[in-house]
């Protein structure tokens, strides 16, 4: 088992949260009478990372990488096959009963679907004020109802809307309560899983910008997942990638976008349209061929190999870590990030430098 | 359909608390079938607690001196084979048909709730044992068993018979119960709810149960009045209700062998009986209606309000174009499409069919909902040469395969048997655009085609779309809300708000000096991948409901340049230039920053 | 699918043993089938102990119900009241029975999907409204009364069937009760088949279709009926072990010498063999035609996974 890791970032913050070797495999099961397990579906198959107070680590992929598989073994929504979730020192992952209750109340979350995470036969009040019921000793009873009147202003609704209930609200007013909800127990982490894919481009401007303040207001720290890379990168101070149950590549934003390293991170971004079409012809477009493999039967060595034009006969037996790249080791450039390739080089894909 | 991203909103001003409940009781009291059963069912209410009320006549009160005769004063429909009042027994008889079925619904809801609850709550183990027992006793049919079980233990109370029709009932309502909680434990607000820490209890009572108690209170409710018609039927048997119970069904048997000699006998309580039964149905069906209802009154507003950025119309427009907004029926009062010169709107139905597919075809934005669930790729690719073409079944899967070849389809010639949901999204896309290429069309209309892809794959698909329409030389018109992907591919665009076109320009210029103001408040909405930008301007409010398009310029709520003209005045599509169009009254303004 | 069919084959087991001993439980355990047999005659206490012994009756329930499973799977299902073995009742009854079902399912199946199809594409329009009236009556009148009703009318006073069924059984002479068995089912059947359709002419690939050019004809055909009678068939499969169950009301009326006859007779003569053989035998029917419709939903809808 391994210890926290008493790591303490460039700028001193200590970790909030530490993230070792996290591990989430789906038993595949098949049988008449008995059923035996015939194999994994592997999720989530040992991810790091760790959150500082007052950051957002922003979580990219695409759909099966896992992203939304490691919010719900952070919440304890799944049991983690393996792995340790550091929070202040304790590892949450085997918590139970009243010490995970405990922890819930600093660490909450705000869901993708803004029309399916709110009960649609509770009011607001009572979705906003549930927290309050679950944990009693945050807010005595009298004084619930100002408070969630407050949470309410607070995310820019009015607080006479109180008694209506979700269908009366529009997608971005959902979210908005949802993330009201979050904010109730004042939480030190947040942990967002694609909180604004669901809504329209310009409200998606509307709660990013909320986001941003709630940020600064409280001193929160966001895991912001998401497939969306511009609002990945407007939101975080860090990315992760991730691709295939593992984590590609991590670091600051503008070492990921600006000096990506990994073959998956570089085709990622080069694959997003950018909304300038000055920006058409001299962009450096890499097509992937093929699907994502099976998360239930991934490649051996490095899971990108069978997608990837760099990749040798080294990529197939031996796994690369997650770590700095030897050849950059020594430079104290943006290059110098954790990238799990053998082969990691610089390669401009956005085309911003 | 066209599909909307943005609910009609809330208004600010109006809009009270409105609960599901509240909802479907709104509904239920606009229905007539609710009143005309909701009278009827409260008639049968009162005369089973109070028979007195309509008849001073016992049921038992016979003279045999009387039997079998006709209608006489005081006795409206006359008299049984036994000589006691018909009249009087029909109104008697109504207590047994209400009371065992108000019984046997409520038992048997409580035990299918509780086991069906169960299993679906806990699933494994609990779920296995409980659908087992459940099964088992689904497997008695009930009226079968009802006979059975009754002839043994020589029942004929009111209480064996509820016991034993619920005991045999309650798996139908299980199987409801189950699926609604399986359904309701896997939304997101019971995650929410675990996330937050509640107890199981708590998860149990205040969020799943509410939600997955519709469906039961409707098959509930409209088992109620097949209970009451089972009744009578183990009555008539002569094994449910004994005398001296007063029962329609033991009426109506003594009297059916006689119905040659005195019809009126069988007439009164088979009417009672009949039109008791279907007041019960009448409430199952106004119930379902209104609780389901809530569902399909969201959808239909999704339907008639087409609006918010990736649903401004556009769909509507190229559905309209197509001629398929037909399917569910839609009318176009005015304007006109040509195609090739000629006006669509006029064309025959046929001629129209005859140009869909063939020379004007259709990418949709959700494969795998968009082809044919039960039929294979092969088969729905090749219809297209079959019907237009009228090639062979065997010629048509040949070009089917080679098409799937040419969209870049692995292994094309074995996976033509494949079902579409054995594909993976982009593959299925894929599928789309084949079926879109197979008779080579002048015209392609893709309506955000890769919007439900992951980025990777979106770019194949884009590149994949790029590539064959140069090869084919075909028009492409693409529907999206991605600024992105509109920057990457477009010649030419149109932005719509409301249903209108409010700008259009070439591509460049519109991306470098837009010339309304809600295409500029868009463009700087919206995060750059390749840059840390500042915070993002936001437009402020919602996009509108369809149904209630602001007066003036439909953008002037949401705009900061709005002055009182756009208010009052809609603003026309002014040309600015060569392929540049604004609906701003303020365009010249707005260009120039 | 091969390990599809023998997971539901398995999966019926526990079902059938379950519900055969509720069955046999019920029958022999609460009734008491020596005392049956003698009516209201009180039996002399050594013949009686004599008949208990010889029937096993003294053994524990599990063994006679053993011992009489046992019996079955070797065609003896014990005799009936007046000596007859069950097995010849049920080789005279059940060949009735299945034609007079035959009748009712086909004429459920014809109209009733025929009119579900009709209300279901003119949704709202006047035909729609009229078949919703109609079904909503046939379901509320009980099978007796419009059994009674029907053979009163266009058997007595109209004489347009006989209003009772000849011993040879012919086809012909089962349409009337055939309409009668099939009324309650034909309803719900055509309900059924009218929201279904009216669900899918909304869906996404009825809309491709139309897009592709297709007649119309051929987008009814093919894609919209294919789709929308999946829940249908499920319906239809599960109605059979009912209507054979629901023929002891028609069988009655019409005086013809089914299963439902001969059950009748076994309750009214509290005959325990006969009742547990007849039921029995419907209930392997009821679940053989549920395993059918798994294995033919599997089938038609290449969704269903075989897992």
């Amino acid at each position: 088992m391994a210890e926290p890791v008493k790591a303490v970032a460039a700028d001193g913050r200590e970790p909030i949260l530490q993230v070792r070797g996290l591990v989430k495999h789906f038993p595949l099961t098949r049988g008449v009478l008995v059923k035996k397990q015939v194999g994994a579906v592997k999720a989530v198959d040992g991810v790091s990372f760790d959150l500082y107070r007052g950051e957002t680590l922003g979580i990219v992929g695409e759909s099966g990488c896992g992203k939304s598989t490691v919010a719900k073994l952070l919440m304890n929504l799944e049991r983690a096959t393996a792995g340790e979730v550091f929070y202040r020192g304790e590892d949450i992952t085997k918590l139970s009963g009243r010490a995970l209750k405990a922890v819930r109340r600093n660490i909450q979350m705000v869901f993708q679907d803004p029309y399916t995470s709110l009960n649609p036969r509770m009011t607001v009040g009572d979705i906003i004020g549930e927290p309050f019921e679950i944990h009693p000793e945050v807010a005595p009873k009298g004084d619930r109802r100002r408070k969630v009147q407050e949470l309410l202003d607070v995310v820019g609704l009015n607080p006479e809307y109180l008694n209506r209930y979700p269908h009366q609200f529009s997608g971005g007013q959902r979210q908005r309560i949802g993330i009201a909800r979050g904010l109730a127990l004042n939480p030190e982490i947040i942990i967002c899983d694609e909180p604004v894919s669901a809504l329209d481009v310009s409200v998606q401007a509307q709660v990013i910008n909320l986001m941003d303040r709630l940020q600064q207001e409280y001193d929160l720290s966001y895991l912001f997942i998401a497939h969306d890379l511009s609002i990945v990168r407007h939101i975080s101070d860090r990315v992760g990638v991730m691709y295939l149950g593992r984590m590609a590549e991590i670091g600051t934003d503008a070492e990921i976008y600006d000096h990506p390293t990994h073959p998956y991170t570089q085709a990622l971004l080069s694959a997003v349209p950018v909304p300038d079409p000055e920006a058409r012809e001299g962009r450096d477009r890499i097509i992937l061929t093929g699907d994502v493999p099976s998360p239930a039967d991934p490649p051996s060595g490095c899971r990108f190999r069978t997608r990837c034009w760099k990749a040798e006969e080294r990529c197939a037996t031996e796994t690369p870590e997650l770590a700095v790249p030897v050849r950059f080791r020594d430079e104290a450039s943006p290059a110098a990030h954790p990238s799990a390739c053998h082969f990691a080089e610089v390669r401009d894909v956005v085309g911003a430098a | 359909m066209p599909e909307i991203t943005e609910q009609a909103p809330a208004t600010e001003a109006a809009a009270a608390p409105r609960s599901l409940w509240g909802d479907a009781w709104r509904d239920l009291r606009r229905n007539p079938i609710f009143y005309i059963s909701a009278v009827l069912i409260l008639f049968l209410v009162l005369i089973s607690i109070w028979p007195s009320l309509l008849t001073g006549t016992s049921p038992y009160a016979c003279d045999l001196g009387r039997s079998q005769q006709g209608p006489a004063p005081g006795h409206p429909f006359g008299f049984t084979t036994q000589g006691c009042d018909v009249y009087a027994r029909t109104v008697y008889g109504a207590r047994a048909s209400v009371v065992v079925g108000i019984c046997t619904t409520l038992l048997a809801a409580l035990l299918g709730c509780v086991f069906g609850g169960l299993a679906g709550f806990f699933g494994g183990w609990w779920d296995a044992v409980l659908s087992r027992i459940g099964d088992i006793f689904f497997g008695i049919p009930v009226l079968l068993g009802g006979i059975v079980f009754l002839s043994v233990i020589k029942g004929g109370s009111i209480f064996t018979v509820v016991l034993l029709m619920s005991v045999l009932g309650w798996p139908q309502i299980a199987r409801i119960a189950r699926s609604a909680v399986i359904s309701a434990k896997q939304q997101d607000y019971v995650q929410a709810a675990r996330a937050l820490g509640a107890s199981t209890p708590r998860m149990l009572l205040r969020h799943i149960a509410p939600n997955a108690l519709a469906p039961v209170i409707v098959v509930a409710t409209i088992a109620l009045g097949t209970y009451i018609s089972l009744e009578a039927t183990l009555s008539f048997l002569g094994v449910g209700l004994k005398p001296p119970t007063v029962s329609w069904g033991i009426d109506i048997s003594s009297a059916a062998t006689q119905i040659r000699n005195a019809p009126h006998m069988l007439l009164w309580p088979a009417g009672a009986l009949s039109i008791t039964v279907l007041a019960f149905i009448m409430l199952g069906d106004a119930v379902r209606d209104a609780l389901n209802g809530v569902n399909y009154s969201v959808s239909a507003g999704e339907t008639l309000a087409v609006l918010g950025e990736s649903g401004s119309g556009k769909s509507v427009t190229a559905q309209a174009i197509m001629g398929i907004l037909d399917m569910p029926p839609a009318k176009i009062p005015r304007g006109e499409i040509r195609f090739r010169g000629e006006d669509m709107l006029t064309m025959s139905a046929d001629a129209r069919r005859r140009l869909r597919g063939a020379k004007i075809a259709m990418i949709f934005q959700d494969a795998l909902s968009s082809l044919n669930p039960v039929l294979t790729v092969g088969y729905q690719l090749g219809e297209m040469f079959r019907v237009h073409q009228g090639l062979s079944k065997k010629a048509a899967l040949a070009k089917a395969v080679e098409l799937m070849d040419r969209v870049k389809i692995p292994a094309a010639r074995s996976r033509a048997g494949d079902f579409p949901h054995q594909f993976s999204g982009g593959m299925r896309q894929r599928i789309m655009i084949a079926m879109a290429l197979a008779l080579e069309p002048d015209l392609i209309i893709a309506d955000e085609p890769t919007t439900a892809l992951d980025v990777t794959v979106q770019a194949q698909v884009m590149d994949l779309l790029a590539e064959l329409q140069a090869e084919y030389h075909m028009g492409l018109i693409l529907i999206t809300h991605d600024l992105g992907v509109v920057a990457d591919v477009a010649d030419k665009i149109a932005v719509m708000y409301a249903g209108r076109i409010v700008e259009t320009a070439p591509v460049h210029e519109l991306y470098k000096n837009p010339a309304h103001p809600y295409t500029r408040g868009l463009l700087d909405s919206i995060p750059r991948l390749d840059q840390k930008g500042q915070e993002l301007y936001a437009i402020k409010g919602l996009p509108p409901n369809l149904l209630n398009i602001p007066q003036g310029c439909a953008f002037h709520p949401r705009c900061p340049k709005a002055q009182d003209l756009c208010r009052t005045d809609t603003p026309a599509l002014h040309t600015l230039g060569e392929g540049r169009r604004s609906a701003c009254h303020f365009w010249k303004e707005t260009v120039n920053g | 699918m091969g390990r599809y069919v023998i997971r539901r084959l398995l999966q019926m087991v526990p079902v059938f043993i379950g519900t055969t001993f509720l069955i046999f439980v019920m029958v022999y355990a609460l009734g008491d089938p020596v005392a049956a047999m003698f009516g209201d005659r009180t039996p002399d206490p050594a013949t009686a102990a004599q008949i208990r012994e010889s029937l096993h009756l003294n053994d524990p329930l599990w063994s006679q119900y053993l011992q009489y499973m046992a019996g079955i799977f070797r065609g003896d299902f014990g005799t009936a009241f007046n000596g007859t073995p069950v097995a010849e009742l049920m080789g005279s009854a059940f060949p009735n029975t299945i034609k007079l079902t035959l009748v009712a399912f086909a004429i459920e199946v014809v109209v009733g999907v025929g009119l579900g199809i009709v209300a279901g594409m003119r949704r709202g329009r006047l035909v729609d409204t009229g078949v919703l009236v109609f079904t909503l009556l046939v379901i509320s009148i009980p099978t007796f009364v419009t059994g009674y009703l029907l053979q009163y009318f266009i058997g007595v006073k109209l004489a347009w069937a006989a209003p009772a069924v000849s011993n040879d059984v012919a086809f012909g002479e089962l349409l009337l009760p055939g309409i009668v068995l099939a009324g309650v089912s034909l309803a719900y059947v055509a309900r059924l088949t009218r929201t279904s359709i009216a669900e899918n002419i909304r869906s996404d690939y009825i809309r491709t279709a139309t897009a592709k050019g297709l007649p119309r004809r051929r987008v009814v055909g093919v894609h919209l009926l294919r789709n929308s009678l999946i829940p249908v068939i499920t319906f239809l499969g599960t109605d059979i072990g009912a209507l054979m169950g629901g023929a002891i009301v028609t069988e009655r009326i019409f005086n013809i010498q089914g299963v439902g006859y001969q059950l009748y007779q076994g309750i009214l003569r509290q005959n325990a063999p006969t009742v547990v053989g007849f039921v029995t035998i419907l209930v392997v029917v009821f679940l053989a035609a549920n395993l059918i419709v798994d294995l033919l939903y599997a089938v038609l809808d290449p969704r269903i996974r075989y897992a």
